[in-house]
């Protein structure tokens, strides 16, 4: 139906000469018969038209039986609309401008918002594949071990595949160059577990997947074509990773993504793909994957593989306190990143809105200035529908101008936001301007154009045409009363910039903390970097420990250095001090351990508290020791450090097991707090003596200076270089290290402030608006007044109380849902309350100073209003 | 009967049912025709017809072609579609039951 009244839409110039050469040929007819009753030519014309009726009206009825007429006053409307347009081009310039930035800011962020959230990953059956991690009470960390991957891959029936992956950062050499890259070792080809083929070279081989099989590595097609200039004459090449050879053999398809979290807790995409067959004598993995059979559910494969693991594992210790959780790889991938997206979704979301009042109020005063207009219109026999029809069709114009600029903006805002290198949200760098984008930006659109136009075409459609054409429209006594719903989008953008602006300071605030957090120590004299300790000629950790004293003495020895630390990570686990009151201390503290050298305290910076260090004698002829940090003495309900200090701090899961010397420690003293993450809190820190605990291959380096930090760095790299059995990965200071980790927060807090500025913008402009479309209406008023006597002060009392009334009513409800506000986003404010008074201070202040200035322009205008003019004025 | 009583879908079925009584037929010819079986009660202005000539051939329940006319006039003539012709018997129903119903109303009122 609706695609046959389109087809006769054109080709109603047909229609219409058909219709009239029926309409004579009847006329003719009529009229033929009238002269055969004896009547004269004219006298039977006239009969003939008497008998047919209005020829004009049976023609337009008939129009509208086959749709045209609907067509035709659109487009009428749509050509006079631009002429209008044209006639005013400020209003039209400000609504478009108010749109673009409005619907701009939505397109990039919906943009964003697909490809993370919405588009699947880009793999076969997306939806099938799952990661599988185990986590503990005891050690707070989420690994596998490579025992149940093993079990699992025999057994599972819920799984086609089951792979093992860990992420890395590595150097890569190729012709004598090396760059540094994140790297992910696999134990599975990537057709089996992503149902994905490389697009150049061959996947991995059978035989390259088992122990012994020759190294082998795919690249990712960013990094074959930045590194390798595209150039397949690299395929069948030898690269070197970590110094061993590894041949490339193909390049992943481009559209290929594996957003992978590194050790450092950063999501980045790996750069090639390393073959890396099971090793049982590594124990741990820290990712494992899984492709689920069809029609299998999460829940059902977490049961099989925990009954493997249990079958096979009965009375292993490492094994007792693990908890398995399969989870969709997807969601894994997002998990971290929703609350942000919402987060930004929810502020230009707020910023749409404003822009929609500020639109819906200029085409209040518009509709209002033509208000003579549509009473000649409806004099003239308009019905309300076409007005109201007329009156729409501008505003959906209005929209769709602004929508098609809005989306140049928003083009443009994808564009900065994926060269934003800090950001870390997933396949953020896949956001584009795709069809979903388009008809997500024509739906806003529309939206935008029915819901501002809506209210302003009601109201002239209800003007009484005699009033305002015999211009008696009741202005001069009119007051405030006429703008009740002006000053109700008013109030609503005040608020909502309001809510923004709080929620923008609240994260700047955050900000401000964490920089100044990390200012505490003299972080930037200090060099931090991993040190791989890869050589299989080091035997046993006595060998390790003297191989380990001899090299951080030589590091020691270069000029500059003051003092120089290595330390092993450990995660976390439940600790509990021996034969402490039980009560009010949380049941299971985790606790971060960390193994370290007696001069790591000394070039982190930390502080002794209580009690001493510890020293190169605490080794493991010694009894085991163990120092605690301040935070660790809190939690567990001490108030005093010293009381600490000699009682037996034992790990919590040992508690029913037989206690052996490798579970129990002797507190020997009390460390400052220390902040290993500038946006977390410190929590409970131990630091056990790393000459009395395994020595494994990774390490951290620190290295403090007196000097310019990196040029001390070449002085290190070289004794390294001179040292085969040693490994320094990305040398940095730990300054840069932490600001890295500050890095997204600062982007977000970056980009809510432009919003919040949007946001201010337009809330002023449109206070602004309203303010002087009071002052236009009320002219006469004021003319009165200050005939009557009334003096500067009271002209600007009487405009300026009016606009206190609009922003106090704004700032209430504005506060009130920012608190609502800032308790949801608590979760991304960092040492800030969320109702911290001064924030609320400040900000108010700043939309009052805003709101003032914009109410002020319209009050020095009423000013200048001259009694005699005023009265002449309608 | 003025043309406000006229329903809209009594005017539809009566251009229906003259189609089908004298075939294809011209504007002219059927105005002249509804009026001549009203027997004069029917007295509408002839350009209504049209519209509803539209409407029908919209619906696709007549169709439509030029040919000459009995006075050597280039004319639209008008004739019914195997769609006209369902037409015709499910409305003819309708009136049937409607007419039944009010009959029955009518004579009880009466009583």
């Amino acid at each position: 139906m609706t695609v046959r009244r389109l087809l006769n839409f054109f080709r109603r110039r047909k229609l219409q000469s058909e219709l009239d050469a029926q309409l004579e040929h009847h006329l003719a007819l009529l009229e033929q018969e009238h002269r055969q009753h004896g009547l004269s030519i004219d006298e039977a014309r006239l009969a003939a038209r008497r008998d047919f009726g209005g020829i004009v009206r049976t023609k337009e009825t008939c129009w509208e039986q086959v749709g045209i007429r609907l067509a035709d006053t659109l487009w009428q409307d749509i050509c006079f609309a631009i002429r209008s347009f044209i006639r005013t081009p400020r209003v039209t310039a400000a609504v478009v401008l108010t749109l673009m930035a409005g619907i701009g800011v939505n397109v990039a962020m919906f943009s964003v918002i697909n490809t993370v959230l919405i588009t699947p990953l880009p793999y076969r059956d997306p939806d099938r594949l799952v990661w599988i991690t185990e986590s503990s009470k005891v050690i707070n960390s989420e690994r596998v071990l490579i025992t149940d991957i093993v079990d699992w891959q025999a057994h599972a029936r819920s799984f086609d595949t089951i792979a093992a992956f860990s992420p890395e950062d590595a150097t890569l050499t190729a012709d004598g160059e090396s760059v540094r890259i994140r790297i992910a070792w696999t134990s599975t080809n990537l057709n089996g577990i992503f149902g994905v083929s490389p697009a150049v070279g061959r996947d991995f081989l059978p035989e390259e997947l088992i122990p012994g099989g020759r190294g082998v590595l795919l690249l990712s097609d960013h990094f074959f074509r930045a590194r390798f200039r595209g150039d397949s004459a690299i395929l069948g090449k030898t690269v070197f990773i970590a110094n061993r050879p590894y041949t490339v053999v193909g390049v992943l398809p481009p559209s290929f993504r594996l957003p992978l979290s590194g050790r450092t807790g950063i999501q980045s995409e790996p750069e090639a793909i390393l073959n890396s067959p099971l090793d049982v004598s590594e124990r741990f993995v820290s990712l494992v994957l899984g492709r689920l059979k069809p029609n299998v559910d999460l829940n059902a494969s977490r049961v099989e593989l925990e009954a493997i693991s249990r079958a096979s594992k009965k009375g292993n210790i490492a094994h007792t306190d693990r908890e398995l959780h399969v989870v969709s790889l997807h969601e894994s991938i997002i998990a971290g990143s929703r609350l942000q997206l919402f987060f930004l979704w929810a502020a230009v979301g707020f910023v749409l809105l404003i822009a929609c009042a500020n639109v819906t109020n200029l085409l209040l005063a518009r509709s209002a200035a033509r208000s003579r207009e549509m009473a000649i219109r409806t004099a003239l026999g308009a019905g309300r529908v076409r007005i109201i029809r007329q009156l729409l069709t501008e505003s959906v114009l209005l929209s769709f101008a602004g929508a098609s600029g809005g989306l140049l903006v928003g083009w443009f805002g994808i564009h900065l936001l994926i060269q934003q290198t800090a950001v870390q949200i997933p396949r953020l760098k896949d956001a584009v301007l795709d069809a979903d984008v388009l008809l997500f930006s024509l739906m806003v659109c529309t939206f935008t154009g029915i819901v501002s136009g809506m209210t302003p075409a009601l109201r002239s459609s209800r003007i009484s045409t005699n009033d305002t054409l015999r211009n008696e429209a009741k202005t001069a006594s009119m007051g405030q009363r006429g703008l009740g719903l002006n000053a109700a989008l008013v109030v609503c953008e005040i608020a909502l910039a309001l809510m923004l602006v709080m929620s923008a300071a609240l994260m700047l605030k955050s900000l401000w903390l964490m920089n100044s957090a990390a200012a505490q120590f003299s972080l930037d004299h200090v060099l931090s970097s991993r040190l791989e300790l890869h050589n299989p000629t080091l035997g046993r950790y006595g060998e390790k420990r003297q191989f380990l004293q001899s090299f951080l003495s030589q590091v020691e020895s270069v000029s500059g250095v003051s003092a120089a630390a290595t330390s092993i990570y450990a995660a976390g686990g439940g600790m509990e001090l021996v034969g402490m009151p039980t009560a009010g201390v949380p049941e299971d503290v985790r606790t971060e351990l960390v193994y370290v050298t007696p001069r790591y305290f000394e070039t982190t910076g930390m502080h002794l508290m209580a009690g001493r260090l510890i020293n190169d004698q605490d080794d493991e002829r010694a009894p085991r020791v163990v120092l605690v940090n301040e935070a660790f003495v809190r939690y567990n309900g001490l108030s005093d450090n010293t009381s600490i200090i000699g009682r037996e701090l034992r790990a919590a899961g040992a508690r029913d097991r037989a206690v052996t010397d490798q579970h129990r420690s002797i507190v020997i003293g009390v460390v400052s707090d220390f902040r290993t993450r500038p946006d977390a809190d410190v929590g409970p820190q131990t630091f056990f003596s790393l000459w009395q605990n395994p020595i494994t291959t990774s390490t951290r380096l620190y290295v403090r200076t007196l000097g310019a930090p990196l040029s001390i760095a070449n002085a290190i790299s070289k004794i390294v270089n001179r040292t085969p059995q040693v490994n320094l990965v990305a040398i940095q200071t730990l300054e840069d290290e932490m600001s890295g980790a500050v890095a997204p927060r600062h982007f977000q807090a970056q980009l809510l402030g432009v919003l919040a500025a949007l946001a201010i913008l337009l809330a002023a402009i449109g206070t602004h608006g309203v303010l002087s479309y009071a002052v236009t209406k009320r002219t006469r008023e004021i003319g009165i007044r200050v005939a009557l006597g009334a003096c500067t002060g009271d002209v600007v009392r009487l405009i300026l109380s009016g606009a206190a009334k609009l922003v106090v009513c704004g700032l209430v409800l504005g506060v009130a849902g920012s608190v609502m506000i800032a308790r949801l986003i608590s979760g991304l404010l960092y040492g800030v309350e969320p109702t911290d008074p001064w924030i609320y201070a400040t900000v108010l202040c700043v939309l009052i100073a805003v709101a003032f200035a914009a109410a002020y322009l319209p009050a020095r205008r009423a000013l200048r209003i001259h009694p005699v003019d005023a009265l002449r004025f309608e | 009967m003025s043309t406000k009583a006229v329903l809209q879908g009594t005017l539809d079925l009566m251009v229906l049912r003259t189609l089908e009584s004298m075939g294809p037929q011209h504007g002219f010819g059927l105005a002249k025709r509804i009026q001549q079986v009203s027997g004069g009660m029917l007295d509408l202005n002839q350009g209504t017809l049209y519209p509803a000539l539209m409407r029908l051939e919209e619906r696709d329940w007549i169709k439509s072609s030029w040919g000459v006319s009995d006075n050597n006039r280039r004319a639209k003539f008008y004739e019914l579609t195997a769609r006209g012709r369902r037409q015709i018997a499910q409305e003819t129903a309708n009136w049937d039951r409607i007419t039944a119903m009010m009959e029955r109303f009518l004579r009880r009122a009466e009583r």
